[in-house]
Parts: C-alpha cells; structure tokens; sequence
C-alpha cells in the first residue's frame, strides 16, 4: 500500500535559516496524524511543502507517492487542505463560496456541501466574515471536503476557537475520516483535543523532526526515571535520555526505553509518563538538542 | 474561472464602465469644441487643445488600471492569506494566475480599443491642423498596449511585494518612469531622416508636411557643423531675438549663400507616424508579455 504522505531529507531554507531540515518520515494512509511544536518549529512548512504552496529547498516529499513539486495538479485533486487562520474571502456569501469551490475544483459534491452547510444551520446568503468564529470554520473545513480527499491537512483549524465550536469542528472531522476513509494531518496545539482524536504523533521542534510514531507506543515506550545525579551517567548508557531536570536532591529523567534492558541497580524509581509530559520533554529541548536527536532517528517510519 | 474573477472583480468592472462612459462623453464633446476652435482659429486653436486635459486623463487610466486592478490581483490574496485557499482546490498557483490574467486582459483590451478608437477621431483636426506627433501617446492604439502593460507590472509588482498597498506605491512611480524612458526613446525607434538647403532654388521645408523635428542646425561649404552664434553675427543683425521669426526670411538668404551656409533638419516624417505606433506596441506588448512570464516564474519558485 503506498503511504499517505512520505518525505525523504526534506527542507526549506530561507536565506541561512531553515524553516525545515532533514525531515524524513512516512505516513501510512488511514492514519489520524496530529502534528506538534512550538510556533515557528516548521509545522505550516511542512504542510505548505506537502500542498505545493512551497518548493523543497532539498529532498522530497511525496503525497500517494506523487511529488507536490512536480504533479501538483495531481496531488491538489486528492488533497484537502485548510490553511491558517482558515482563510475564506471575507466578502463572499457563503453560497458564493460553495459556489467558488465548485468553480475551482474538478471534482465537487455539490449536494454533500449544500446538506452539510444546512445541517449545520449556516446561513448561505451572509458574507463569511460575518460569520462565527466556528461557523468559519465550519465552511472552511467543507471547502476541503466536498472534493472527497483522501487526505486531509488541517494547520490549526482549532485555533481561537471556543470549547463548543472545538468539539463540532472535531466531530464532523472525524465523521468525515470514518465516511470518506481519509488520512488525516492535523495540527494543534490543543493537546488534549489532539489525544481524542489522533492515533499517530508527528513531533517538531527548532525545524527538526524529533517524533513519529504510534501514539500509544510513542507513549509505551517513555519513562520517567528519578534517581540521584550521580546515575545519570549509567542510565544513558541504558537508555536515550530525552530531558534531564535536576531536582531538590535528585535527578529527573525521560529517557525512552525501546528494548526493555534489565539492570540490578535499584537505586531509581521508573514511573509512566502521559503524552502531555512527553511531548513538553521534547519541546524544551535546544537547537543543538534537537539537531543531534533528529540525525540520531534519522527515519521515522509510523508502523502499519 | 470565470465566474470567480466576475465575483472579485465585478467592483472594479462597475467602476471602469462608469469611467468609461464619463470619459466617452468627456471626449465626445471636447472633440466637438475642438472641431469648433479649428474651424474658427485654425492652427493657432487647435495648437492650444494639443497639450489639454484629455492627454493628462489618457495617461491617468493605465496608471488606474495597474494600480487598482494589477497590483491587488496577487498581492491581496497573499496578505489576506486567501492563497492558502485558492491555490490549494483544483487549480495551481500558476493556472489560476494565467486565466485570471488573461480574463482581465481581454475586456481591458476591448476597453482600451474602443478609447483608442474615439481618440482617433477626437484627433482629426489636429492630425490636419499640426500633425499627429504632438499627441503620439493619446492619438492611435498605443494606449492598448500601454494598458495591458500597466496591469502585468502591477501585478508582478504586487506578487513580488506581498502587500498590496506597498505594490501601489512602488507601481504608482515606476509606471511613468518606464513612460517616459520610452518617451525619450522614441525619437530612435529609426535614424531620422535628414535635410539640408543651401538656400539656393526652392525651400524644400515647406514640402515636408507634419514632421516630427528633433534637431536643426547649421553647416559650412565644408559640410561641418558650425556653431549658430557665428550665423547670428554674420547674418542676423539684431541678434538672436530675431531668429525664429527670420529662419525662412528670404531677405538675408543671400546672406547666408554667400557665407556658404546651409541648415540642416533632422526628423521623422509625418508617413513613421503608424510605423512608430506599431514599434512602440510590439515594445510594450513584448514588456507586459515578459512580466507575466516573471510572475509564473516568480510563483513557481515560491510554491508549485
């Protein structure tokens, strides 16, 4: 089966700084993938280089194994894609942008659209800009839609949303996904909404990518470990420590533990780790950090 | 397409055909007025229309063009993130760009035909009266081109900057900066032609019609140039004053005989005038062909 998305080495330079670097993963298709990092960590480049709204400065990238660079006409019939801020013009009626929608796109299910925007109680003769906040999302979300993608890249759909409208956006996302079996790349920076609904993880931070994975074993396979300064030495020995914080009088430490490995020393307290706590690990890591983990897994393959 | 460029774009179209109907009317009767003054005054009327309001507003609406319709065309949709948007459904950046622009090229150049064809009628009495040079740039079809020209480097203006208002405040001065470059070029579209009278036998001046004079100097019996203060010593005895009114004062032509002088003209006749028109056309449709070929460039770089 060819993966959703697969990128090899792939980066965008501006000027001397990179937005992106070396990011190689794969994602296989049917995944719910959220997509984490601070802001400016690369994730609207990643997703921009995935749409052809950017050209890769070096490697690839391959959507259904189609490059965005080169067949893009391809790629955008299988993509739907809502960028930031979920961009509608201002303007426009929201019957003129179902109307834009299916002027612009080969493939459009009108009906699918007109039902949805009832059902959901939007009034089609109002500009978009005077719409909710949810509302707007709402239509953008159904402008990637109704072409029927086969995956879907959202960056940021729920930002500046209220709690309400973040759980509509969410659950027609999903009702979605299921019906049209589609992929999904979404980024967030609610955590939280993300563990709901995602069962994939893609990390980056300081441009690099640190984590792809299945979200449960990426979770498995993190402690935390307490124990005093002077162990720390041997414990990375053991383990890839993520993150170390000293304490009052000991140490703590997220170290990722892949192969379990057995030791006699008892004089630390390994305990589980939640997925907010592991993602903030990797987050507060420096650019040399990230650099040097980044080329340590140099692939990230998310298993099938 | 179509309809999308309709519905951004049907403002700006409302505007242009109020323009065009005010400006119509506008030349229609100063065309009459103009008709009146030639027959009344003759020359010396018709002289005084040549540098009125009509080529100051004839200049004004390619600048309005470019700079209201060409430089928002990208940079509108790139500051309100809009791109996101449309270059993300079924079409490219760059297919959508191409059928945007040759969209709004075809009426525009339906436009500016028509107000090229009622400025040639506007013109008449002074074709016949002075010559159609003096009013090159609002006389013929070169209006045409200098329209369309406007648009693309508003546009690939607006694409480069990103912001719209910025793109109408470099557009605004560079727009009759490049004008009056060509303005000046002109006169070398082709080597003048050149005429000399020794002033012997009949002034063949009088036969050259409407010329467009670009230089007028003195020569000796040797064929050097010679300076024009020593034709006025020798010659003119009231000083330089009087030069103009006796240029062609067969009083001191003997004079000027027997000192070996001979005046020489340099000038494009009056038959280069559609040829420079066309020159000028091709030049201008060549510019705004090759800045669009920028602007697809220019996007291909930045996105797919």
């Amino acid at each position: 089966m060819i993966n959703a998305i697969e990128t090899f080495d792939l980066g965008k330079r501006y000027g001397k700084q990179w937005a992106l670097q070396g990011c190689t993963f794969s994602l296989p298709a049917g995944r719910i993938a959220g997509l984490v990092g601070p802001n400016g960590a690369g994730k609207t480049t990643l997703m921009h280089l995935l749409v052809g709204l950017l050209t890769p400065s070096s490697g690839t990238a391959l959507v259904h194994g189609l490059s965005p660079a080169k067949q893009l006409d391809r790629v955008l019939s299988t993509v739907g894609f809502v960028g930031q801020d979920r961009p509608l013009y201002r303007n426009f009626t929201v019957s003129d942008m179902l109307r834009f929608g299916q002027e612009i796109n080969p493939r459009w299910d009108k009906s699918m659209a007109i039902n949805r925007i009832k059902q959901l109680d939007i009034p089609l003769n109002q500009p978009t800009g005077k719409l909710s906040g949810g509302q707007q999302a709402q239509v953008a979300l159904l402008l990637a839609l109704a072409k029927h993608p086969s995956l879907l890249i959202l960056d940021e759909p729920l930002s500046s949303l209220d709690p309400l409208s973040r759980h509509q956006f969410m659950q027609i996302l999903m009702d979605s996904a299921v019906q049209e079996q589609c992929t999904v790349l979404i980024s967030s920076h609610q955590i939280n909404d993300l563990e709901r609904i995602c069962d994939t993880l893609v990390l980056l931070s300081q441009s690099r990518l640190l984590l792809a994975g299945d979200l449960e074993h990426l979770i498995e396979s993190h402690r935390w470990i307490t124990c005093l300064p002077e162990s720390v030495e041997s414990l990375a020995n053991l383990y890839q420590v993520v993150n170390a914080i000293p304490m009052n009088r000991t140490t703590r430490l997220m170290v990722r533990i892949d192969e379990r490995r057995d030791s006699d020393d008892t004089t630390w307290i390994m305990e589980t780790v939640t997925l907010e706590e592991m993602i903030l690990a990797y987050l507060s890591l420096s650019k040399t950090e990230c650099e040097l983990l980044s080329i340590e897994n140099n692939h990230l393959e998310v298993a099938q | 397409m179509i309809w999308v460029t309709w519905r951004q774009h049907r403002t700006e179209a409302i505007v242009a055909g109020i323009l065009l109907i005010l400006f119509t009317l506008f030349l229609l009767l100063t065309g009459l007025e103009l008709r009146r003054v030639y027959i009344l005054g003759g020359k010396s009327g018709v002289e005084s229309f040549a540098g009125s309001f009509p080529f100051v507003a004839i200049h004004l609406l390619p600048l309005l063009l470019g700079a209201f319709v060409g430089a928002p065309l990208i940079s509108q949709e790139l500051e309100r993130g809009t791109h996101r948007l449309a270059w993300t459904q079924g079409v490219t950046s760059k297919r959508w760009f191409m059928s945007k622009m040759l969209l709004i090229a075809v009426p525009t150049l339906v436009i500016f035909l028509f107000l090229s064809r009622i400025l040639m009628w506007w013109n008449q009495p002074i074709n016949e009266a002075i010559g159609p040079w003096s009013t090159f740039d609002a006389n013929g079809f070169v209006i045409i081109a200098h329209a369309l020209f406007a648009l693309a480097l508003g546009t690939l203006l607006g694409a480069i900057v990103g912001k719209s208002v910025a793109a109408i405040a470099l557009f605004v001065p560079i727009f009759p900066v490049v004008r009056l470059f060509f303005i000046w070029l002109r006169q070398y579209y082709l080597p003048p032609m050149s005429l000399h009278w020794n002033y012997m036998g009949e002034n063949p001046f009088d036969k050259l019609g409407n010329i467009w004079l670009l230089e007028q100097s003195y020569v000796d019996r040797f064929g050097q140039l010679i300076n024009f203060d020593l034709v006025f010593r020798t010659c003119y005895p009231k000083g330089n004053a009087f030069y103009y009114a006796h240029i062609f004062d067969p009083n001191i032509f003997s004079c000027l005989r027997e000192n070996g002088f001979s005046i020489v003209e340099w000038y494009q006749p009056v038959e280069r005038f559609w040829l420079f028109q066309g020159i000028e056309t091709l030049i201008f449709l060549a510019l705004a062909l090759s800045l669009v070929g920028v602007t697809v460039w220019w996007l291909k770089k930045k996105g797919g």
